[in-house]
């Protein structure tokens, strides 16, 4: 009898012609753990583990030089500095985050171009020298490829990674731009003409800033 | 058969797998670094430089059978490209520099500066423009694992750049730089001499840079 119900059973689910996995086959507990360990061999195994062989292929394109330019910077201070940004992003179902340590290279100088014709006059023994401001010299301070991820969760857009790259040139800039760090590039400034113009054999070295 | 045992070890196996394949990645605590340092250096040349980083990934199950080595590939392509955009400058460390560089002799007047150096003053990732080509089968990049590709890529850039045109430039724009404040110190340009310290060490440069700085100076 039980090999006709059996056969029966079979005949229901060959009829229906297109079911590959019978009841039979989901009410064995075979078919579970065979199904089980495939799903943990392929997730811990084959999807990009980090137990496999490293075999990554980098390359990369010769450099494109976009531009050169001849500049004329004398750069006193130099700060190494990082910032932390951190950003929510709200979704439907759930929430993205992230946390990105920015690392960033101020360069507190002067440029010379910027400077007035006669921003050195020398007289017997005597060098009076004025320079520009102390300012920033580059537009752009952070290295991006420095830049180290804290804590990720979800797939963060473009749109907002640039985000978080703008605040953190900005704070890094206003960290940059204290005036404790403006005094000390003066400073420094001072020191680095006067040394040069006394190696020169200038008895007095007087150096001002432009206002 | 009782079964229960059973369903209960799967949902168990499930959790574990969800746990394994979260995205959110935790780290210990890192220490934010502020850095600063008094300097005296003559930024004499910048390169702005675009480069497009590429990564293929190639990774393959390795084990062994009966002590016979096998390799499996994984399945799929898994490809990166990054574009990033550097600057790079050329500077002359004077912090160092004292009357021992400065030779004076008459009218004549001498000084050696140290070698060029170069540094990579900023990057910037093009985030728009960066692409990942995925098979399926294949997990996305983390940002971690592009970390660690844009970090080779700043090297890639620093060596490729040392080997460019960038010193020599480096010494003929501080030459140009040097130049004005000499002669207002009173000095004739002929009477002027600019060497660096591995001139003086080698003498290989000198005949180059000083055609370079007679063609610059014709102009």
């Amino acid at each position: 009898m039980a090999i006709l119900k059996k056969k029966t059973s079979s005949r229901r689910s060959s009829s229906k012609g297109k079911d590959y996995i019978t009841d039979e086959m989901i009410r064995s507990p075979w078919f579970w753990i065979i199904l089980a360990a495939g799903l943990a061999i392929y997730f811990i195994f084959l999807r990009d583990s980090n137990d496999s062989e490293d075999k990554t292929k980098i390359d990369s394109t010769t450099d494109c030089i976009t531009s050169i330019k001849e500049i004329e910077e004398w750069e006193f201070l130099t700060l190494h500095l990082e910032e932390l940004i951190d950003t929510v992003v709200p979704k439907k179902l759930s929430e993205c985050q992230s946390a990105k340590i920015f690392s960033g290279t101020a360069h507190l100088g002067i440029n010379t171009k910027k400077a007035n014709k006669s921003w050195i006059v020398l007289t017997d023994n005597k060098a009076t020298i004025t320079l520009p401001p102390i300012e920033l010299l580059d537009k752009e301070i952070i290295d991006d490829t420095r830049t180290r991820t804290f804590y990720e969760k979800g797939t963060i857009s473009a749109t907002v990674k640039e985000k978080m790259y703008q605040n953190a040139k900005r704070r890094l800039k206003a960290k940059a731009m204290q005036k404790e760090n403006i005094k000390m590039a003066e400073e420094n400034a001072k020191e680095t003409f006067k040394s040069l113009f006394t190696a020169l054999g200038y008895k007095t070295v007087k150096v001002t800033f432009k206002k | 058969m009782n079964t229960k045992p059973l369903y209960k070890l799967i949902l168990l196996l499930s959790l574990f797998l969800c746990y394994c394949c979260s995205d959110g990645k935790k780290k210990g605590n890192e220490e934010m670094i502020s850095q600063i340092v008094n300097c005296a250096k003559l930024n004499t040349v910048q390169y702005n430089v675009h480069k497009l980083l590429t990564y293929e990934d190639l990774n393959a199950i390795e084990g062994s059978i009966f002590s016979e080595k096998i390799s499996i590939p994984i399945p799929g392509e898994r490809k990166l490209i990054v574009p990033i955009d550097a600057t790079v400058k050329a500077y002359i460390d004077f912090t160092s520099f004292s009357s021992s560089n400065i030779e004076v002799q008459g009218e004549r007047l001498k000084i050696t500066l140290p070698n060029p150096q170069i540094v990579l003053s900023s990057s910037k990732i093009d985030y728009k423009n960066e692409k990942q080509y995925l098979s399926w089968n294949r997990s996305k990049f983390t940002s971690e694992e592009i970390e660690k590709f844009t970090a080779q890529g700043r090297a890639s850039i620093l060596s490729s750049m040392a080997n460019s045109d960038i010193l020599d430039r480096s010494r003929i724009s501080a030459y140009k730089t040097l130049l004005p404040i000499l002669t207002a110190a009173g000095y004739k340009q002929e009477n002027i001499t600019i060497t660096f310290s591995d001139e003086i060490e080698q003498n290989i440069h000198n005949k180059e840079i000083l055609q370079k700085l007679i063609l610059i100076e014709n102009e």
